[in-house]
């Protein structure tokens, strides 16, 4: 048995392990009484419905015979994975920002977002990272402060 | 019919909703026009700042950005070959051919007229068959409902461009996650982990600009590619070539209402759309020309048909959503969203509950149209000009306005967080290629699916047989039947099994076996 295309089985699996978890978290739940299907009854269905099309997933993935390999890593693969960090860095600073924002504040934690984003991942110049960044935020402000009414958290500049 | 209209455009002409109508149409222009961040993402965005807003100015603001985005697709197809939606892919055929011929200006020209008069009559088809299905609407119970939501989720995984298999399972997913939160019919508490943020489910909002937003800005950001369509622009025509002459108008008439009939039509099915409508058009004209050869060539049917039809079956596309409450495509569930928001259920009773909404959505359709096509003649030059706005510099805004979005719906930074996770999300479906539309759609129908579902098993004390008792729901049956037949009978052609099986039957029939 051979892989013949591992991103769907990487997925399937994944997609498996939601199964039966999904599957796992309903059974307790009530499935049905005599007033009709109760709260774990559908949760269980569309437990059982991805775990069987998870294992056709896999299935299908797997093969008699190898996929033809190819040699040489192309310049495009080689400029996917160098992206791949930077997509993954705009991920951990967004992440990052949710954590921080009610604590420090949304104007620092704004400010230092669009500072990392600009110059750092997108190597923007200080000229365009300062102009972008300021206007962005002072707008991003005015709109969901003023116009909105969206009280956006203050953190360190409460005093302000 | 006529009080309706009449109705309608006194609240769509009072001046606050002719302001939201023009931000709609123009922001959904300037969408359109950037490939990659589509009406989808930039209605997610949206969604929560329209919390604010009266329900009438929301919806006519976010319909504006919808039907304004198919305008705008056209300009970077015609002009640049890069589609700024994927409604607009089919008019990149002949569109830019024409642009290379010299006649951008022409096709830019034809587009537009086409997709006014599409819109027009996509809106008119939308007034005069709404009200008359929102009263057969009436007449469902839990049973058409279930058959009915299951039959648009079949199309909705049938009609997209992947693997079924990985459709289904985008399909139960976002019915999995539809699950999480209080159960809709006993309000007991599932899947939320003692999460005290996960009690009332996971907002509509966070999902769409988290899969749609976010996952977008992570997968540019991958790619990476510096945009280098500054080589390839053609410069944009002036104002006297935008006007097609009376040669264009005599090859296009037929095509613009064949594309606006079949858009509207097909705008209507859950899982049709623009898209697919563009698609058929194109095909559809091709074969009725008296000329096939010339498509593929600056074939200015190829562009009249297409762009007609992605218009019209905007419209198309209100019908269940307004009647049924059921979304057709991710845009009308996000606008369903927007209706909940401010605890409006669309649906039959819209209509008797909430003229002013329907009516005056309706006819602000006709104001923007007329609009859409007054803003995209003279200023096609600025349009252009903003696709060479670099990514680097729209990405962090995009980041920014999501993020402050998400906290700004219950202001907790923890939905901030479940934001990027499903951005992650929508990142990985990309690279694994699974497509998102049925997890959205999926999504925004599983909990009424559910209780639909469950009160149509209560009725009949848990017997299936209602399904084939009840004469509408029969029907709906048997179209899923036919749809699930055709998919294994096509799974089955593609693989050649059935040719080869035909081949041994005449051989062994040449035999004498």
């Amino acid at each position: 048995m051979f892989i013949r295309n591992p991103k769907d089985l990487a997925s399937g699996l994944f997609l498996l392990a939601v199964g039966i978890l999904l599957t796992l978290q309903a059974l307790p739940l009530s499935l049905w009484t005599r007033a009709g299907p109760e709260a774990g009854f559908f949760p269980l269905i569309i437990g059982i419905i991805i775990m069987g099309f998870s294992f056709i997933l896999i299935g299908c993935s797997l093969g008699s015979a190898p996929a033809p390999r190819d040699e040489k890593i192309s310049e495009a693969q080689v400029k996917r994975s160098a992206g791949f960090y930077k997509a993954l860095s705009y991920a951990i600073l967004m992440l990052a920002y949710g954590l921080l924002v009610e604590r420090l504040g949304f104007l620092l934690v704004s400010a230092a977002l669009l500072l990392l984003i600009l110059k750092w991942l997108e190597k923007q110049n200080w000229r365009r990272t300062l102009l972008v960044g300021f206007s962005s935020i002072l707008s991003g402000y005015f709109l969901f402060k003023f116009l909105l009414g969206v009280p956006l958290p203050a953190g360190l500049l409460k005093w302000w | 019919m006529i009080d309706n209209l009449l109705l309608g455009f006194k609240v769509s002409l009072a001046l606050y909703n002719v302001i939201y109508c023009f931000i709609g149409c123009l922001l959904g222009q300037i969408i359109g026009v950037l490939p990659g961040l589509g009406p989808t993402a930039t209605i997610a965005m949206l969604l929560v700042l329209t919390y604010k807003l009266d329900l009438t100015s929301a919806i006519i603001m976010l319909s504006g950005i919808y039907y304004g985005a198919q305008y705008g697709g056209t300009i970077t197809s015609v002009l640049l070959k890069i589609p700024g939606e994927a409604s607009s892919v089919v008019t990149c055929i002949d569109g830019y051919v024409m642009a290379l011929q010299g006649r951008a200006g022409k096709a830019l020209g034809i587009a537009a007229f086409g997709s006014f008069i599409a819109g027009t009559v996509g809106t008119v088809g939308l007034s005069l068959l709404a009200p008359p299905l929102s009263k057969v609407a009436l007449i469902f119970g839990p049973a058409e409902y279930t058959a009915l939501m299951t039959l648009g989720l079949c199309l909705v995984i049938n009609l997209g461009s992947g693997s079924n298999i990985k459709a289904i399972l985008m399909g139960a997913m976002g019915l999995a996650i539809g699950t999480i939160g209080m159960d809709p019919v006993t309000a007991i508490e599932r899947f939320t982990f003692g999460s005290q943020s996960l009690f009332e489910g996971i907002n509509l909002a966070i999902v769409a600009m988290g899969l749609f937003g976010i996952g977008e800005i992570l997968y540019m950001a991958e790619s990476a590619g510096a945009r280098t369509a500054r080589d390839t622009l053609k410069t944009p025509p002036n104002l006297r070539e935008l006007l097609p002459d009376q040669y264009d108008w005599r090859i296009s008439i037929m095509p613009i209402f064949r594309g606006s009939l079949l858009g509207f039509f097909l705008g209507i099915l859950p899982g049709g759309g623009a898209v697919i409508s563009s698609f058929a058009s194109y095909a559809t004209e091709k074969r009725l020309s008296k000329n096939p050869e010339k498509f593929g060539k600056g074939a200015i049917e190829g562009v009249a048909g297409p762009e007609s039809a992605n218009n019209s079956a905007v419209s198309g596309a209100f019908i269940p959503m307004m009647t049924l409450g059921i979304p057709s495509n991710v845009v009308m569930a996000l606008l369903i969203g927007a209706f909940m928001l401010h605890g409006v259920v669309p649906g039959p009773f819209i209509l008797k509950e909430h003229p002013e909404v329907f009516w005056g959505v309706i006819t602000s359709m006709y104001i923007g149209n007329a609009m859409l096509l007054i803003m995209n003649i003279p200023i096609i030059r600025i349009f252009v000009k903003i696709i060479e706005i670099p990514y680097a510099l729209l990405s962090p805004l995009i980041v920014l306005i999501c993020s402050i979005g998400a906290f700004s719906i219950n202001n907790n930074p923890w939905d901030i967080v479940l934001m990027v996770i499903f951005g992650i999300l929508g990142y990985l479906m990309r690279k694994f290629d699974y497509e998102p539309a049925p997890l959205m759609l999926a999504y925004v129908l599983g909990p009424m699916l559910e209780k639909s579902l469950r009160q149509t098993l209560i009725v009949s004390q848990g017997s299936l047989n209602i399904f084939f008792t009840r004469p509408i729901a029969a029907a709906l049956v048997g179209c899923i039947l036919i749809i699930v037949l055709w998919s294994l009978l096509a799974a089955f052609f593609k693989k050649g099994r059935l040719i080869s099986l035909l081949n041994r039957i005449k051989y062994s029939t040449d035999k004498g076996d």
